[in-house]
């Protein structure tokens, strides 16, 4: 009668560890991995769901305000912030932004070009804040928009970093972007015209850039959450860009 | 089948959470977060047989989310109450009474939906880009 053997201690598979080394060198190559993942710890222990963003030197975080440590990380108020600005306001003739201000005498009116609000500048402070996002968080991200998208508008955005979708509500067509605004299209009647662009980010957004805080497929997610949940929030929170200024990225 | 929740994170792409009966303190935490996430301003999306709506407020002792609930028949068969003392139609209704019948018809009824069966993705705080 053979007798009864104590069964064997249960190992990883192969496949486990395979997966682990594949991810300890994808980490190993990117140098913000340790800063992320015990900025995420300290979130965790803080109950901070949302996580803490990363900071980068040079590129100044705006945090929404409803955020709890917007004080500590966001963008600082200057001591001495420049010459008195008397107002501001967008040039469509000269396609920038001017700025009224007050020169060394004191006397108002002094009509400056403060720059296009450089749409090349902008692309790359958004290619600098990309070490704030790991491969993993994007691919986690990718996933999750995966589940919640049919699959052609998935293919698109793999493909072009872009999707359609219409509100059945408003009858308002979104197109959906990475790292840009979403732009707002009525196709009702006649030609497609190009209501605004919508800028909008969870929890913080690196300055002069169209990077936020969390990665980009991430982003995406918000703004299609919030405009098939809630879409009056969406265009409530969102800052609303007319379609002729760089900062809409569409003309560029 | 347990009801999950995906958190946009910074760290992780997005962190799961879910009311999982096989385990009670992983439900305890879940419920305990939904909470505390709604009253610091997250905005839960739940997936409610093919659409997504807003959850306003979450029953603990129940698990059910609360959503806005608008009742297009609201208001339609408010002649009684006009808000005016003499409300046979003698009087003519006031300004205050109009306003009170219009927020009548406005009036959103609270929903109720399983947190345990339906999906949810939780969006941080947001502001303009």
């Amino acid at each position: 009668m053979p007798r009864a053997t104590a069964p064997l201690p249960s190992r990883p598979s192969p496949e486990a560890d395979e997966d682990t080394e594949r991810l300890a060198l994808i980490r190993s190559h990117d140098p913000y991995t340790t800063l992320r993942n015990r900025l995420g710890a300290m979130a965790d222990a803080v109950d901070e769901y949302a996580g803490i963003p990363v900071p980068i030197e040079g590129e100044p975080l705006v945090c929404s305000p409803a955020y709890r440590f917007a004080s500590v990380l966001g963008r600082q108020p200057a001591e001495d912030d420049g010459p008195k600005i008397r107002n501001s306001f967008w040039s469509s003739r000269y396609r920038c932004h001017l700025s009224i201000i007050d020169d060394e005498r004191g006397r108002p009116a002094v009509a400056v070009h403060v720059g296009s609000a450089g749409t090349i500048d902008k692309l790359m402070h958004t290619l600098g804040c990309s070490d704030a996002w790991g491969v993993e968080q994007e691919a986690n991200a990718l996933q999750l928009l995966a589940g919640h998208l049919r699959h052609r508008q998935f293919k698109q955005y793999l493909l072009t970093g872009s999707f359609l979708e219409s509100s059945p509500r408003s009858g308002v067509t979104y197109f959906f972007r990475k790292l840009r605004p979403t732009i707002a299209l009525s196709c009702r009647s006649g030609p497609v015209r190009v209501l605004c662009a919508l800028c909008l980010h969870s929890m913080a957004h690196y300055e002069d850039s169209w990077a936020g805080a969390m990665c980009p497929t991430d982003d995406v997610i918000a703004h299609l959450m919030l405009m098939r949940g809630d879409e009056p929030l969406f265009w409530k929170r969102a800052n609303q860009i007319p379609p002729n200024r760089p900062e809409a990225g569409i003309a560029c | 089948m347990s009801g999950e929740i995906a958190i946009l994170n910074v760290a992780g792409g997005d962190t799961k959470l879910s009311f999982n009966n096989q385990d009670p303190m992983e439900t305890l935490r879940t419920r305990r977060i939904v909470n505390d996430m709604i009253k610091r301003g997250y905005m839960l999306m739940v997936l409610v047989s093919g659409e997504y709506v807003r959850a306003h407020g979450f029953d603990e002792k129940h698990d059910e989310y609360l959503i806005a609930d608008f009742d297009p028949t609201a208001g339609t068969d408010d002649g009684d109450d006009d808000g005016t003392e003499e409300s046979e139609g003698k009087a003519a209704p006031t300004r205050k009474a109009s306003r009170a019948k219009v927020r009548t018809k406005k009036a959103r009824k609270t929903g109720r939906v399983s947190a345990k069966s339906n999906r949810a993705i939780a969006v941080p705080p947001v502001s303009g880009g």
